[in-house]
């Protein structure tokens, strides 16, 4: 009957659970998605999106237990037997997950992987030529996948998610771990290849903005449960739940920085050239790569400067030359006309990186970790001064002195980005260099975050060097930005100024390419 | 590549330059005069003088040094003192009982370690995975002259199918495989025994890589994938260790060797060193060294044949 048959959704779970040793984590999860439509499932980091994916294509670690129901196509899937679950995998449902630079077999060229799933469930080969072109890649198929970039990479898992047209794409974070020029294109492709081969498509984001204009409806999750589905203008517009409406009111919030009250120079970047050594060949000599060439700028004191620009582009090796971390090949980097790499000038820059679990030592105490700046000064401070300074540092960041005792695992991902923060103001520092330090975190977290720097330019007079990808976070924290390509600064002006009227190519790109669903 | 295989050239040049003065110093170190103990001590001190000068040890060091490397070169490895015969010979001679032995323990521990990783890697923590972990185990603890013992006791004397020890030569090639045979599976299964270890745990590590979850998204089942994608990437640790193991085989089956009453490599150096046959001790040594170098520097080469990534980067990760 194929008219009841069309009715029905292509994927239905009803009241789908998971636990992993007893422990809960999907609860109750009942959502359709039917042939052709575009659904996004969103919600913080461990809300169970990817977990609901994962459950869909079979692919949960053994030990999960899972009850409810799970039909895709007419077929119940959940009694089927591993070989049944595989032989739909790559041909009728398929996945694209989130980090694309270690999502291929590094020891197979690039058809060799794409023309797997063709092999894997007998069909005849694929076009190689053509489905690479079809994903916009102009390559040739012998390549590795060290050769790619990692929007490339992501491409070429792509290529294996349409090769066989399924029904059903579930993209992860397709996005995340990529720069905004190369996340719009490969949202455009998405959207494009699901809509030529009709296949459904369960996008799964923690950032609204990417989905607000490609998706039919919007599936909120929070803590393993779905608390609202809508159509995306509707949930949008008129958000029912309130977990909801926090959501979109921390996508949406700007944090309001204090008036503009820069001092003199404190930092002066000029003719700065780092360069590294090319790949190595048999006989012709290394010729060196300028990674930045030529950058010259200031920051005053209490001034906050953005510096944006695709990947590659040369800005974290900028950072890290401006921290004393990496060697110049020309130019020089100046803190008050002092020379960068001494410990006089290190009390005085700090910085924060992007990952918050990984930049602890997870054996110490967050008293421990937060004193180590503390031996940069002249003159070690008493333990009660300590003391003092980590317990003003963590209220500062909103967290309690109590939390000195207590160790890094104890803390969410936002908390150990605060902690991050707190362990670069312990030591009172005039300039903070902030390298995607919010990209990792959940929206609300995110907002908090950019409040408390907020708040700590009005309280010290901060100045800080906020890098980052994401431009409405750029636009909401910086006085001034500077726009990065291939090395070399090609844009340098107000933050409002440069978002009004971008005059480089370069930045109107970038500009282009940033979602701005909500 | 060329790159790459040309700076492994390069080491494999100066590894063998450095072992081999370290070698002549060792034994120019060590005490003994090969001439007086091949005299006895009631030689004459003309006589004595003369056998020096006739085995060319009253030449300066740095001469002699020169002398045994040019000869090696050219093939000559020297008399021996004691035999009489060149060195060359005898160690032609012993390599045809070493250099199989090695070479089928290799083969044999691959042969047991391949299945067995794969099969506790493919069931990790189910009860087929202890029962293979568990025997590796026991085969790492195992001393292997007493594991060969038992192999003597179970298959030479109580059941006879295998001789219990000595090499009746190539010229009976069905005989003389019949004596490698008990020797070959006790050389091999300590082995074969840490080679599956290694392998199990390097495939435990591949799983967990995102490229294992795309095969499976791909719709390949958990076994396909591990051996689609998983083995290859996981032997790379397994080629470094198989390389070290042949080394070892080759010349540290002394042991086994004495246990089966064996003709090889390692029972020459072990009888020209208590008969202070230092030319041969000295050969031999190099040989061997020579052999383990080499080893090294294939087994880059099969990094290089295995992973793309060497190919172009000229430098190893």
């Amino acid at each position: 009957m194929p008219h009841a048959e069309a009715a029905a959704p292509l994927l239905s779970l009803r009241d789908l659970s998971v636990a992993i040793r007893g422990r809960g984590l999907l609860h109750d999860v009942s959502l359709d998605i039917a042939a052709g439509e575009v659904v996004a499932l969103t919600g913080e980091s461990g809300s169970g999106k990817s977990l609901t994916a994962l459950a869909t294509m079979g692919l949960l670690p053994t030990r999960a237990q899972i009850s409810g129901t799970l039909r895709f196509a007419g077929q119940d899937l959940l009694p089927l037997a591993e070989p049944q679950r595989a032989a739909l995998r790559g041909r009728h449902m398929s996945m694209i997950f989130q980090e694309p630079m270690t999502a291929l077999n590094p020891l197979q060229t690039i058809g060799q992987q794409i023309a797997e799933v063709c092999a894997i469930h007998r069909a005849p080969p694929p076009d190689l030529a053509a489905l690479l072109d079809r994903v916009g890649l102009d390559l040739p198929p012998s390549r590795y996948p060290h050769e790619l970039s990692g929007g490339q990479r992501q491409r070429v898992v792509i290529a294996m998610a349409v090769a066989l047209r399924p029904k059903l794409i579930i993209a992860d974070e397709p996005t995340t771990a990529l720069d905004v020029t190369t996340q719009s294109q490969i949202l455009t492709l998405l959207k494009d290849l699901t809509r030529q081969h009709g296949s459904a498509l369960m996008m799964i984001t923690h950032d609204l903005a990417v989905v607000a204009d490609m998706a039919d409806r919007i599936v909120v999750m929070n803590k393993g449960h779905v608390v609202e589905t809508a159509p995306t203008a509707t949930l949008l517009a008129a958000p029912q739940h309130a977990y909801t409406q926090s959501l979109l009111a921390a996508s949406a919030h700007r944090t309001k920085l204090p008036p503009r009250a820069v001092g003199s120079r404190l930092l002066a970047a000029r003719d700065v050239t780092i360069t590294y050594p090319a790949a190595r060949r048999l006989l012709r000599g290394p010729a060196p790569v300028p990674a930045v060439q030529k950058v010259s700028f200031d920051i005053r004191k209490g001034e906050r400067l953005g510096l944006v620009g695709e990947s590659g582009c040369g800005k974290s090796t900028l950072a890290r030359a401006l921290l004393g971390l990496q060697p110049l090949a020309e130019g020089e980097i100046t803190l008050d006309g002092a020379a960068i790499n001494t410990r006089a000038a290190r009390q005085r820059i700090q910085v924060v990186f992007q990952d918050p679990y990984g930049s602890f030592n997870p054996r110490h105490r967050v008293r421990r970790l937060l004193a180590e700046p503390l031996h940069l000064l002249d003159h070690r401070p008493s333990r009660r001064d300590v003391d003092a300074s980590i317990a003003r540092a963590l209220t500062d960041v909103g967290l309690s002195p109590d939390d000195a005792e207590k160790h890094i695992h104890a803390f969410s991902g936002g908390q150990r980005q605060r902690l991050a923060i707190a362990r670069a103001l312990v030591i009172s520092p005039e300039l903070i260099v902030l390298d995607e330090a919010v990209s990792a975190l959940d929206v609300r977290v995110r907002a908090k975050v950019l409040d408390l720097l907020a708040d700590l330019s009005a309280k010290r007079g901060l100045a800080w060097l906020f890098i980052s990808h994401d431009l409405s976070v750029v636009r909401s924290v910086t006085d001034r930005v500077l726009v990065m390509d291939k090395g070399q600064i090609v844009e340098d002006a107000a933050t409002q100024a440069l978002f009004d009227r971008p005059a480089h190519p370069v930045t109107r790109r970038l500009l282009a390419a940033a979602p701005r669903g909500v | 590549m060329w790159f790459y295989l040309a700076r492994r050239l390069l080491s494999l040049g100066v590894s063998l330059i450095a072992a081999s003065a370290v070698i002549f110093l060792v034994v120019e170190i060590a005490p003994g005069d090969p001439a007086a103990y091949m005299l006895g001590i009631n030689a004459q001190p003309e006589t004595l003088a003369a056998l020096r000068t006739e085995l060319s040890l009253d030449l300066p060091a740095p001469a002699r040094y020169w002398h045994w490397i040019t000869g090696m070169l050219g093939g000559d490895f020297g008399t021996s003192y004691t035999y009489r015969t060149p060195v060359a010979d005898m160690v032609a001679d012993r390599l045809t009982v070493s250099l199989p032995l090695a070479v089928m323990a290799l083969v044999l521990a691959v042969a047991v370690a391949l299945p067995a990783g794969l099969f506790a890697a493919s069931r990790r923590g189910k009860p087929g995975d202890v029962a293979v972990m568990g025997a590796a185990q026991l085969g790492v603890a195992v001393p292997n002259f007493w594991f060969a013992m038992l192999l003597v006791l179970g298959f030479a004397i109580t059941w006879r199918i295998f001789p219990s020890g000595g090499f009746p030569g190539w010229d009976q090639p069905l005989q003389a495989l019949r004596a490698l045979t008990l020797p070959t599976i006790a050389l091999a299964l300590p082995q074969a025994a840490i080679l599956a270890r290694v392998l199990r745990s390097s495939l435990i590590d591949a799983l967990h890589e995102d490229y294992i979850r795309t095969a499976r998204a791909k719709g390949l089942t958990p076994g396909q994938a591990l051996r689609r994608h998983g083995l290859r990437n996981a032997l790379i640790p397994v080629l470094t260790l198989m390389g070290l193991q042949f080394s070892f085989l080759l010349a540290g089956a002394i042991i086994i060797e004495q246990v089966f009453y064996l003709p090889g490599l390692g029972r020459l150096i072990f009888q020209s060193i208590s008969q202070r046959d230092l030319i041969t001790v000295e050969s031999v040594t190099m040989l061997l060294v020579f052999a383990v170098i080499v080893v090294n520097f294939l087994t880059d080469v099969a990094y290089a044949v295995a992973d793309p990534r060497l190919r172009r980067q000229g430098r190893r990760a």
